[in-house]
């Protein structure tokens, strides 16, 4: 006991002397890589120096900086991480590009911004130099620095109203208390108009970057030398590296993300044009018909994350867009229907059985309260048969190319009886092979 | 059988010469490299904004890292006889003749920059924060505009105060500072702070127990920073200067040797009224 006791205290002692092990942050020469990555510059990703290579997406703009950051490795997540807190120094020079054939381009840097614009669909990305960015962005702060006023404007009318209400309904209390006519406050009460609430009119859905100094990218697929030149001429040591530039294998292949209603935020790919959609049948699917474009794994993963591996002999379907301006054709047996777009969305549910209930979005609704929304086709459960099959047509009337898929119902196993039997035979052939093999024992 | 002998011969100088050309490959298709350090003479540690060069290649530093100089590599250099060049702004540049051979090549000692000037200097701002003990100081090089001057080399300095009994209650004020109510003159030791966080890096500590009384709640501090010019001073001279104004009994006095016996030192004087203690 006394020893057990010793033990626990030692275990409760021994944790106190351990302390955190602060990583060392090292200076390095870094490439800062702002890709395009399909979908927008979500590709925000740096070289360390011992990188030898760095990726881009073809016939794409991506922009380039070389920088000096402290960089340390963060054992947690087993990846080496950017301080830019301490130091962060652009570097000044030229980028030089060279190809396989030895054609050289010297890239200079220039301000640069990205946006994305509000649109029917998500992706809208904009992307400006120079003057051009410059001037977007005082568009941007115009645009801004308008609205705060208005919403200041109007969160003062707000709480004047608010403050008016209050004094009339305590005005209001005060004569029932005394047995007072009180008409005249509650037609006073009727008279006030609550402040509209400014809309937000700025036609960006993400804001434009803030100007920063890049070398702006642009290059066909291929392999290339890069370096980075200071002013003086002088090669920057750390910055030789290969500059892989890739494209998709496929590309515009259409691929569906398949939404059941009782797993709102966890959908489904269907990437192949060839795949068949499983469904139990037991619930409504909401369907998004999306470009995608097909790269290699390893490619798409460092153009993402630099440090990251991935292996080079696969490839993997990327969402890019979704189609625009289509009705989702769906044919069960015989008949032929046709799906419009609409805008879902999710808000809070009451309901004991669900978390959640899915709404359409319109203009009577406050979309502020509803969340998770997505433009998608619904197809009702009454709607799917055991063999249904969907295809995309464009606003043409032109079928869209790979856009069909089956959706089956995957129903249980109808004659489970069989499954018994056939359990059961080689039991039953035993138990009378060993009865015989008795019988003629005991003769 | 002269065949048979033949024939082991051939195999045997055919392995012999496969791996001798195995060997030789990666022997003589490696780089050549150099590999060097670089600090500052003072606290030994980084050097803002350094260049070295090569062979129209360059290495550029700044705070190197949180444990000291880092080992810079340069990579794919011709072999032969070659410059090293490191330069910096305010710090003498280093130029080193260096025989590269192919493969790994290494300065063995890290090379060391003299600094020489902190640039548009023209004042320091003495900053006390209270501690257990006494005050932890920081001195803030700023500019004629009274701008802080960041990431300046450290010079080698020395650092006098005096510290006066002061009653909290009274205006700032020269005549009320008494010779009967110094507390202490003398010289603190400072370091130079490598923290790469810090913003002001040469830094000092005040013990209270240096003071002559203990009971006093608030204290002004004079101080007095001499710098070592490089180009102006020796350091024999330099420290000569020092122990002279250790021997004198207050800052007026040092300040008076200074003007008269030493004015190739450069000097700079502040004072921090009302310190709480």
């Amino acid at each position: 006991m006394k020893k057990n006791m010793m033990l626990l205290l030692l275990m409760m002692v021994l944790p106190m002397s351990l302390r955190a092990e602060i990583p060392e942050r090292i200076e390095e020469t870094m490439y800062v890589v702002v890709g395009y990555d399909g979908n927008d510059y979500g590709a925000i990703t740096f070289t360390k120096e011992d990188a030898n290579s760095l990726f881009l997406l073809a016939d794409e703009t991506s922009f380039i900086s070389v920088k000096k950051h402290l960089v340390y490795w963060w054992p947690i997540t087993e990846d080496w991480r950017v301080d830019s807190s301490v130091l962060d120094i652009n570097l000044d020079g030229t980028l030089e590009i060279t190809d396989r054939k030895g054609n050289l381009q010297l890239v200079e840097p220039v301000a640069y911004t990205y946006f994305n614009l509000k649109g029917t669909y998500d992706n809208n990305w904009q992307v400006l130099t120079g003057q051009e960015a410059l001037a977007e962005w005082e568009r941007y702060m115009t645009i801004s620095s308008t609205y705060q006023r208005k919403l200041q404007a109007y969160e003062v009318l707000q709480q004047e109203y608010e403050g008016k209400i209050f004094t009339l309904f305590e005005q209001y209390m005060e004569a029932q208390d005394m047995q007072l006519p009180t008409d005249t406050i509650e037609e006073a009460m009727k008279s006030l108009v609550a402040p509209v609430k400014p809309i937000d009119n700025s036609p960006y859905a993400t804001a434009p970057s803030y100007i920063q100094m890049g070398y702006p990218v642009n290059l066909p697929q291929g392999d290339y030398q890069i370096r980075f030149l200071l002013r003086d001429g002088s090669v920057l040591e750390g910055t030789e590296k290969i500059l892989t530039v890739f494209s998709g294998r496929r590309s515009n292949s259409v691929g569906y993300t398949i939404t059941a209603s009782d797993r709102w935020t966890q959908p489904r790919q269907s990437t192949s044009p060839r795949s068949v959609v499983y469904v139990d049948g037991s619930v409504d699917l909401y369907l998004q018909g999306h470009y995608q474009n097909e790269y290699q794994d390893l490619h798409y993963n460092k153009l993402i994350d630099n440090q990251s591996s991935g292996n080079p002999s696969i490839y993997r379907w990327v969402n890019i867009q979704q189609i625009p301006n289509t009705v989702l054709e769906v044919q069960g047996k015989g008949e032929v229907q046709h799906l419009q777009m609409q805008q879902y969305g999710i808000t809070q549910s009451s309901s004991s059985t669900s978390g959640y209930q899915i709404v359409t979005v319109d203009e009577t609704l406050n979309s502020d309260a509803v969340m998770v929304q997505k433009k998608a086709f619904h197809l009702p459960v009454q709607q799917i048969n055991q063999r249904t099959e969907i295809e995309l047509i464009d606003d043409s009337g032109k079928r869209i190319a790979d856009s069909r898929r089956e959706v089956r119902i995957v129903t249980g196993l109808r004659y489970e009886w069989m499954a018994f039997v056939m359990i059961a035979i080689p039991l039953v052939v035993s138990m009378i092979v060993i009865s015989l093999r008795k019988r003629r024992l005991s003769s | 059988m002269a065949r048979k002998t033949l024939i082991i011969y051939l195999v045997s100088a055919c392995v012999v010469l496969f791996v001798a050309i195995a060997v030789a490959i990666p022997f003589l298709t490696r780089t050549t490299t150099l590999t060097f350090k670089v600090m500052e003479s003072v606290g030994e540690s980084w050097v803002w904004d350094f260049e070295a060069k090569i062979q129209n290649k360059t290495v550029t530093g700044y705070f190197q890292s949180d444990r000291g100089p880092k080992t810079y590599q340069f990579t794919n250099l011709k072999s032969g006889n070659s410059t090293l060049t490191v330069t910096a702004p305010s710090y003498r540049s280093v130029e080193i003749p260096v025989q590269l051979k192919k493969g790994n090549n290494t300065i063995p000692v890290p090379i060391v920059m003299d600094a020489y000037e902190i640039e548009g200097l023209a004042k320091f701002f003495a900053f006390e924060q209270k501690v257990e003990d006494g005050w932890d100081i920081s001195l803030r090089a700023a500019t004629s505009e009274h701008a802080a001057i960041l990431y300046h080399p450290p010079l080698d300095i020395r650092l006098y105060v005096q510290v006066y009994s002061w009653n909290r209650n009274d205006q700032s004020d020269w005549d009320k500072l008494l010779a009967e109510q110094s507390l202490y003159y003398g010289q603190i030791p400072w370091s130079w702070d490598t923290t790469l966080e810090s913003q002001f890096r040469y830094v000092a500590h005040l013990d209270y127990s240096l003071l002559a009384r203990q009971t006093v709640s608030a204290c002004t501090i004079k101080y007095l920073i001499l710098i070592r010019d490089p180009d102006k001073t020796t350091p024999e001279l330099f420290e000569d200067t020092a122990k002279k104004l250790d021997s004198m009994r207050n800052i007026d006095q040092a300040l008076a040797y200074l003007d008269q016996q030493a004015p190739t030192i450069p000097y700079y004087t502040d004072i921090s009224w009302d310190v709480a203690k």
